[in-house]
């Protein structure tokens, strides 16, 4: 508690302080308090992860930024709140990948466009999913698994969040790409998924690091490799996919950073050096890996490349799945 | 076991942990306190707080807010009718008609000293039973759920009125509403009127705020306006020896209903209220006191709902699966602790697992010191009139409702589901049956749709599975005591239940 009130009181203190050193003028920005709009509930790991980054940040820049939870229809809600605000940098989108390229992959309808009614400011982080699967399921390793779901096809059934949700493409992209026949079983979120994966009655799943992991340490689930281009300082004994056999197969879900179209040039710079610095910190860095959240902190041009290359794939693997919303 | 319990209670005891406890469940309970605020937001408003304090101490006061909001949850169900959060909506079917009855600090008192009952008897199962439990939750599949749920919903009809109709037509719509949203299996929109905001579904806070807080306050005020009604004038605080005895079975029985209920992920606190309040109405001697005060209709879903709040702490510490989302939210917690919740936590971190657990127990027993005395606070809440307090409540009630999502349209929806329920008095229709198909009816669908995936399309699973078979065959034996036309005469006894 003692704590927290100084924490309080320096808060207050950085406060005053930025207050009278703030010159006038256009560079004055910001001028009132940072709503950061997250499209999901409080609790969630993009919630979190932007409460670590909103916690820091405050200090940095001494005004509040505030987390605004504008949860609904897998964050199309929080996403189209940013599209039609004010552009004076106050009011951002810390996005997740489904309001921005999933929806777009999916063909949902939506009443604003990830492409044009945004500007990009930075990539927050990347968020790797590991593939488990039941110990009881005869292998010990991907090549094996592999082997045990070709010739028992339409047996292994895959765990996901949800119909559309990031790791239930990331499934069907693994069975196209693999050429295997699973069965998907969706639930709602990962907790659900994750007792039915424990009891066995599902056999494979792609979840986040930290989720899984204890699991895996426990000897509960097996972990066939982690969907990234490097091994997970959480799991450094957990090989890549790439290293376990599948060249390249990399996916996970991402946050990025967006304000509104039109929002002026120096607020947007002001606020990409902002998040960079923050993301940099030692101390919100571990607070975000023990998470399995994996800090990025990019220019605007990168974030718009990356955004772009999602909606590509994922796209692509929509189709190829025959995946049908609404 | 007994050790491990002693060295919680030395980790619990030291001077800062009480401190946390006691802050926890002070918070708990003026949360619960406030309509709609449930743990959820209170503990997601508390979560910045824990990052500097020591991880023992964060644990112990989030799990402290989450139990104690159980308790504070039943205040104002009981003065006003107007639930506090959703797994006290039944305690204002008979909480608030003792209330009307002048009992209103009995309903309290019970109501607080059946959960601190419930708080002993399932931190003591959580002492002894934690990796059991956790494994008949891991046991239970989506065809069990299917049948547990379909028993709960044949039982369901208890809840309602003397008519049968009516109730199934009101478990219908509530099977209905509670499908609204996206279907997580086909990825279809159902009946979201083009709602953008209805694509996740209808939030529970809404209904239940409309349906029981805000119906009831037009019906009041309408009722003033035709006969000037007297208040109720309030009698002793203290229990009689005949409500004393009324409670104490139905108390444990709660406890232990909650304690195994609140394993389960999904339904929880809310369902083991409902199951406890038909179970006390169909073995009680006078059936026909339910719903006119029944001190074991308080005692019996009080009992219930602080069990379950404290043993679905058990899938997250043993398995690490959280059971529902404010235990998800304490997870979180964890894992910025550094504490990943999980298998381990009892063999890596015993002085966390046993020091929360002994925690419970000591802030139960701060929490009844912190109930009892302001029992007669809150009783003095009746007095204020209703020109004064109705107007507070809708405010108060309101902020609740947007805190939820933080949206304003949920505040809307609980307004029109206030015009809903107030018509549903009206044609004398009960909300409670409603309320349980609209928890029940996605728990219902999914766990079918999903049984039926596993099993490739085999209906047969129902059957197969030994404890889908087993509930699906008290649900039939539960049926055919409803539809038997001899003991159907006797329902009408048991199931009667008055207006207001």
């Amino acid at each position: 508690m003692k704590q927290g009130i100084h924490a309080l009181f320096s808060a207050l203190l950085l406060a005053a302080g930025a207050f009278f050193a703030q010159p006038a003028g256009a560079a004055s920005f910001p001028s009132e308090p940072i709503k950061l709009v997250v499209g999901y509930p409080p609790g969630g790991s993009t919630d979190i992860a932007a409460r670590i980054i909103a916690d820091k940040l405050e200090k940095e820049i001494g005004k509040p930024v505030l987390v605004d939870n504008r949860a609904g229809a897998s964050g199309i809600v929080g996403a189209s709140t940013v599209a039609r605000a004010t552009p004076d940098g106050h009011t951002l989108l810390f996005a997740a990948s489904p309001e921005i390229a999933l929806v777009q992959a999916l063909g949902r309808q939506i009443n604003y466009n990830p492409r044009t009614d945004f500007e990009p400011i930075t990539i927050i982080a990347q968020v790797p999913f590991m593939l488990v699967i039941h110990p009881d399921v005869p292998a010990k390793d991907l090549r094996a698994f592999l082997d045990y779901a070709r010739k028992n096809p339409n047996k292994v059934n895959f765990a996901s969040y949800g119909l559309g949700t990031s790791n239930h493409l990331i499934g069907e992209y693994f069975k196209t790409h693999t050429d295997t026949r699973l069965v998907h079983v969706p639930f709602k979120g990962s907790a659900p998924a994750m007792t039915d994966l424990l009891a066995g009655r599902v056999q494979m799943a792609f979840d986040t690091v930290p989720v899984v992991l204890p699991q895996v340490e426990s000897g509960k689930l097996r972990a066939l490799g982690v969907a990234t281009k490097d091994r997970s300082p959480l799991a450094p004994n957990v090989p890549t996919l790439h290293e376990a056999g599948l060249p390249d197969f990399v996916g996970g879900t991402w946050f990025g950073l967006y304000a509104p179209a039109k929002t002026p040039e120096d607020v947007l710079a002001y606020l990409n050096r902002a998040f960079v610095n923050a993301l940099k910190d030692p101390d919100v860095s571990q607070k975000l890996h023990g998470r399995g959240i994996v800090p990025v902190g990019s220019s605007p041009a990168e974030l718009t490349a990356f955004a772009d290359s999602e909606i590509k794939r994922w796209s692509e693997v929509v189709q190829r799945a025959g995946i049908k919303l609404q | 076991m007994l050790d491990n319990l002693l060295f919680g209670f030395g980790v619990a005891l030291s001077w800062s942990n009480l401190a946390f406890c006691f802050v926890g469940v002070t918070a708990g309970t003026l949360i619960g306190v406030l309509p709609g605020i449930g743990p959820l937001a209170g503990v997601a408003l508390l979560l910045p707080l824990t990052y500097s304090l020591p991880p023992i101490g964060a644990i112990i006061m989030l799990a402290g807010m989450y139990y104690g909001a159980q308790y504070g949850g039943s205040t104002t169900s009981i003065l006003l009718r107007l639930p506090g959060d959703s797994s006290s909506v039944v305690t204002a079917l008979d909480g608030y008609a003792m209330a009307q009855r002048g009992r209103a600090g009995a309903a309290l008192t019970i109501a607080a000293l059946s959960s601190f009952v419930a708080g002993t008897l399932s931190t003591l199962l959580l002492a002894l039973a934690a990796p059991p439990l956790a494994a008949v939750a891991l046991s239970f599949g989506p065809a069990d759920y299917f049948s547990l749920v379909v028993l709960g919903l044949i039982a369901a009809a208890g809840l309602g009125h003397g008519s049968v109709a009516k109730s199934v037509a009101m478990v219908a719509l509530g099977l209905l509403l509670g499908i609204v949203g996206i279907d997580i299996t086909t990825g279809m929109l159902r009946f979201t009127l083009g709602l953008r905001e209805l694509e996740d579904g209808i939030d529970l806070v809404s209904v239940a705020i409309g349906l029981f807080g805000f119906s009831h306050i037009i019906f009041s005020l309408e009722e003033s306006r035709s006969e000037q009604r007297a208040v109720a004038p309030i009698h002793k605080l203290s229990l009689t020896r005949q409500e004393l005895r009324d409670s104490a079975l139905p108390t444990v029985r709660g406890s232990l209903l909650g304690s195994l209920l609140g394993v389960l992920p999904g339904g929880g606190a809310v369902l083991s209220s409902f199951v406890s309040y038909a179970l006390e109405k169909r073995i009680s001697k006078q059936p026909d006191a339910f719903g006119q005060g029944a001190a074991a209709g308080v005692a019996g879903p009080e009992s219930a709902n602080n069990a379950a709040a404290q043993t679905s702490f058990i899938p997250l510490l043993t398995l690490g699966i959280p059971p529902n989302a404010v235990i998800a939210l304490i997870g979180g917690a964890m894992v910025l602790q550094g504490i990943t919740p999980g298998p381990e936590v009892i063999d890596k971190q015993p002085a966390l697992f046993w020091g929360v657990v002994a925690s419970m127990w000591i802030g139960n027993l701060m929490l009844l010191l912190l109930n009892l005395p302001l029992v007669g606070l809150w009783v003095q809440l009746l007095k204020i009139p209703q020109t004064y307090l109705f107007p507070a409540v809708i405010l108060f009630a309101s902020i609740g409702v947007y805190s939820t999502n933080g949206r304003a349209f949920d505040v809307f929806l609980a307004a029109a589901f206030g015009v809903l329920g107030y018509g549903l008095l009206k044609l004398r229709f009960e909300p409670a049956p409603l309320m349980l198909g609209f928890v029940l009816g996605p728990l219902l669908e999914e766990n079918f749709k999903r049984a039926l995936l596993l099993s490739r399309g085999d209906l047969a699973v129902f059957v197969t599975e030994p404890k889908s078979l087993v509930l699906l065959g008290l649900a039939t034996a539960l049926l055919c005591v409803f539809t038997l036309p001899s003991i159907a005469r006797r329902r009408h006894k048991v199931f009667a239940e008055s207006d207001n």
